[in-house]
């Protein structure tokens, strides 16, 4: 009888788990080339963390998996951690704010009831946070750094990039609540009718510059300047669209190819400042951008702060292990008689000295699956075979079998 | 064709509409014995009649093909639940009701948008627990706790809870109580509703067209307006931290609650209140009391909203399977009310005890229902069953065998009725009587302590001489 799976969630079996390795050693040994330090956070957090800081919409605090504590008489919840970001700025306010400038990184799994079947509940996300940061050199750094982790990988990464503040100072025209605009923003990229036919009663002119804005996109800041006309002026808008236009053009010194898609500003309310869509096939594979309110917000000192983070489990689907020239060392199956285990164990434990892969003879394993068989005889003598070639040859110790083979442990 | 059919507030005006409707009932009323229906009209029906509360759950978990209860428990599920397997088919133009949220009049809270700036922590108390969350997330309150009720919600403002959301006809009701309502949560009526399954394979046509053609004509409901003034509240927040907060049961242990008190010498006023007052008086210096429902105290007592509390073992031992860290302690044994609870299986099950049960499950989903589900987990649990799932119940879970379920954790007196639903005890877990429980953290406070000993020790004496 096989045992179900609980839904939603996924196992990784070998062969995945070496994309999933090496898809977040690469974001390892980028994220330290670029300076920044590992950090990891519990998978459980008081739900009060999600709800103080007013970061996760209510459509997403529906869906975490929460429950009653030890003591949840005294009605404390907590939460399996639903997101990334949210806890490292609470270890930063905990620990860290003695930095001015913290950059920092980690590999998390997060969890979410799904939204629809076949959409997990377990999520690992590769992330970076830039907290103290300022401005747009930040978001700079930050995208540079994830499009050459996709590059990396293999994967050609495009950045589409959006703007939370110019979302805000539009739709204040339409909504003068800035809760109800996420709902109203997210409601136009849905289509929703009965919110169209309303706004198009109300407001024809700005419904249609809206639409015209979201349907294109574009490469460059004069996309900005478009916005204005479509717009009329606003301090708001004005304010938002330079800060926008700063960060485009860092981009564009600093040589990241990037989309203007306002649209990709979906789910916005978390961010303060741009808002970074990140796909490789035109798949989404990751997002991030500016929140420059949280920190405060948990009670720690006022720190610009922006970040990113990579769906490990969508990178996975992309990444083809063939492309990869796998540097794996020698595999031995060390073969002994009844009563030898402690000098089987031995001489497999000399082998992985030697850098080798040595594995102690169970059942009936397939030869083919290793390089040598290293049969101990019943007088002590180690006779190796080259699966290959059947060709034995015989050593008295490992060192003198290490020594033959050059004491090379990978082949070339 | 099964249908789940509702019992207590909905019963006549649905009795009266399937009339209407030619089912022809065998004992479709408030005094029944047995829960299973049948119809002269259909014979491939099967009705049962069960708490309002438990309709939902169970057409959405494919027991029943239709359903009648009140939107609002159908809310109080979806809201949580996204529950694709449940339809809801028409609202049946009766049973109105609203539900709302309110809190104590004259406690500084005039609208939600008060309790959205608030940084300390919001308690919302309510027998709509996932509604109550909703609300919060949708205030986007900053901390909060959601405590869920067995009922009589209206009791909580202001000392131990600051919104309640509650059920009434109209928010007159309400400031009668002396709450203040600070908006309407939902407007509710009767709906039919069916299993999304069922509606897509089974031919429901006859059964749904013949309810849909005899419904009643639609009331425009009006409200009255609500009266304007209304004395707040005696709050408890403004007691002395030496006040002992004792928690005293409403419903049908009142005589009993009142006949130890007064074999005690302890005088009390308005208990039981045919007025409908929570708040009783008594010559206890150095206490406040209030009236809630017994299932609701041990958390309630657990989180320091009360010293004291009279409740059943059983309750307690609920709560302390679910939180064993819980510093709720029974003080004294009151020795009246006496239950088993017990395991039950329907008589067709040949089983004699849990290792038999554990068996003749193997392999197969066990379905559990039961009022104690902490109680009912752990006892799945420390026997091994396997696959097990338990079903929540608000009342007449003997209705459930063997349809519906395959076990039952439940009380019994005499066992009479277990017996009469051809069900069979099959194990007792611990035998259970109305108990004194305490907070022991209450006891820091030398004052409160030595008060809540001094009332303990009477009621013990009283006790002890009526032997």
């Amino acid at each position: 009888m096989t045992q179900e799976r609980c839904r939603g969630c996924r196992d990784l079996i070998p062969e995945q788990m070496l994309k999933f390795r090496l898809a977040e050693s690469v974001f390892i040994d980028t994220a330290l080339k670029w300076g920044y330090e590992e950090v990891r956070t519990p998978t459980l957090e008081y739900l009060h963390l999600f709800t103080a800081t007013g970061t996760l919409t209510p459509g997403m605090l529906g869906q975490v998996f929460s429950f009653l504590d030890w003591d949840g008489w005294s009605g404390e919840r907590v939460v399996m951690r639903p997101d990334g970001t949210i806890p490292i700025a609470r270890l930063y306010t905990d620990s860290l704010t003695d930095r001015e400038v913290a950059r920092l990184f980690y590999v998390v799994n997060t969890f979410l009831f799904e939204e629809k079947p076949g959409s997990g509940r377990e999520r690992w996300q590769c992330g970076a946070e830039l907290i103290g940061g300022s401005g747009p050199l930040a978001d700079a750094e930050l995208a540079r750094m994830a499009l050459e982790t996709l590059e990396l990988l293999g994967l050609e990464g495009r950045i589409k990039i959006s703007h939370s503040g110019v979302i805000q100072a539009v739709l204040a025209q339409l909504e003068p609540s800035p809760e109800a605009r996420h709902k109203l923003f997210d409601d136009i990229l849905d289509g929703n009718e009965s919110v169209m036919s309303r706004l198009a009663e109300s407001n024809p002119e700005l419904l249609a510059g809206l639409k015209t804005l979201l349907g294109v996109t574009g490469t460059s800041s004069n996309y900005l300047s478009n916005l204005r006309s479509l717009f009329g002026y606003s301090v708001e808008l004005e304010a938002a669209a330079g800060d926008f236009a700063a960060t485009l053009d860092t981009l564009d010194d600093v040589g990241v190819p990037y989309e203007i898609d306002l649209a990709s500003g979906r789910g916005f309310e978390y961010y303060t400042g741009v808002i970074f869509h990140l796909s490789v096939n035109g798949a989404t594979v990751g997002g991030g951008g500016r929140y420059d309110n949280l920190i405060a917000l948990m009670g720690g000192p006022s720190r610009a702060a922006a970040g990113f983070a990579l769906y490990l489990d969508e990178l996975m689907k992309f990444i083809d292990m063939a492309e990869y020239e796998m540097e794996e060392p020698d595999r031995f199956l060390v073969n002994f008689q009844p009563g030898d285990e402690a000098r089987a164990f031995a001489v497999a434990t000399d082998l992985r000295d030697a850098d080798y892969t040595a594995e102690i003879k169970l059942g009936d394993p397939d030869v083919m699956d290793y390089d040598w068989v290293l049969n101990i005889t019943e007088d002590g003598l180690l006779v190796l075979s080259d699966t290959e070639t059947d060709e034995e040859f015989e050593f008295e110790t490992v060192e003198e079998l290490v020594e033959m083979l050059g004491g090379e442990a990978s082949e070339e | 064709m099964r249908v789940a059919l509702p019992k207590g507030r909905l019963l006549s005006d649905t009795a009266a509409l399937l009339d209407r409707a030619g089912w022809q009932l065998n004992d479709y009323q408030p005094k029944a014995r047995l829960y299973r229906l049948t119809s002269a009209k259909f014979p491939e029906l099967s009705a049962k009649m069960l708490h309002e509360k438990d309709i939902p759950i169970q057409v959405a978990i494919g027991n029943y093909d239709l359903g009648i209860c009140g939107a609002d428990w159908v809310e109080e599920l979806v809201s949580r639940y996204r529950l694709s397997s449940l339809v809801k088919v028409r609202v049946l133009g009766y049973g109105h009701g609203a539900l709302y949220a309110a809190s104590a009049a004259g406690d500084g809270v005039t609208s939600l948008a008060d309790l959205s700036r608030r940084a300390d922590k919001v308690r919302l108390a309510s027998e709509y627990p996932n509604l109550a969350e909703q609300l919060a997330i949708q205030l986007r309150l900053k901390n909060y706790a959601v405590y869920p009720l067995w009922g009589s919600a209206e009791a909580y403002p202001p000392e131990t809870a600051e919104v309640v959301i509650l059920p009434r006809k109209s928010a007159g009701e309400l400031v009668l109580k002396g709450l203040k309502v600070l908006s309407k949560v939902l407007d509710f009526k009767a709906v039919l509703i069916a299993n999304r399954e069922s509606l897509a394979s089974k031919d429901l046509s006859a059964a749904i067209s013949s309810i849909l053609a005899n419904l009643p004509p639609a009331v425009e409901f009006n409200e009255d307006a609500p009266p304007k003034t209304v004395a707040a509240l005696e709050a408890y927040h403004e007691y002395a931290p030496d006040v002992v907060r004792l928690a005293l049961p409403d419903g049908h242990q009142q005589p009993h609650v009142r006949k130890i008190l007064d074999a005690a010498g302890i005088g009390i006023e308005d208990y039981p209140s045919d007025r409908g007052f929570r708040r009783p008086k008594s010559d206890l210096e150095g206490f406040a009391i209030k009236t809630i429902r017994p299932q609701d105290m041990p958390i309630q007592v657990a989180n320091g909203n009360f010293d004291l509390a009279i409740t059943g073992w059983d309750w307690l031992t609920d709560h302390l399977h679910q939180f064993p860290a819980s510093p709720v302690k029974r003080l004294l044994d009151l020795k009246y009310g006496w239950v088993r609870i017990v395991a039950v299986v329907a008589n067709e099950v040949p089983v004699t005890n849990a290792v038999e049960l554990k068996e003749y499950f193997r392999n197969r989903n066990l379905r559990v229902a039961s009022e104690y589900i902490n109680i009912a987990d752990e006892y799945a649990r420390n026997n091994h069953f396997g696959r097990y799932r338990i079903a929540p119940t608000w009342g007449s879970t003997e209705a459930y065998l063997p349809e519906d379920a395959d076990l039952l954790i439940e009380n019994t007196e005499t066992g009479g009725t277990i017996a009469r639903h051809n069900l069979r005890i099959i194990d007792t877990l611990f035998e259970s009587t109305a108990c004194v429980i305490g907070n022991t953290r209450a006891a820091d406070n030398p004052v409160k302590r030595k008060r809540m000993e001094a009332l303990v020790e009477r009621l013990g004496k009283a006790l002890d001489q009526a032997k």
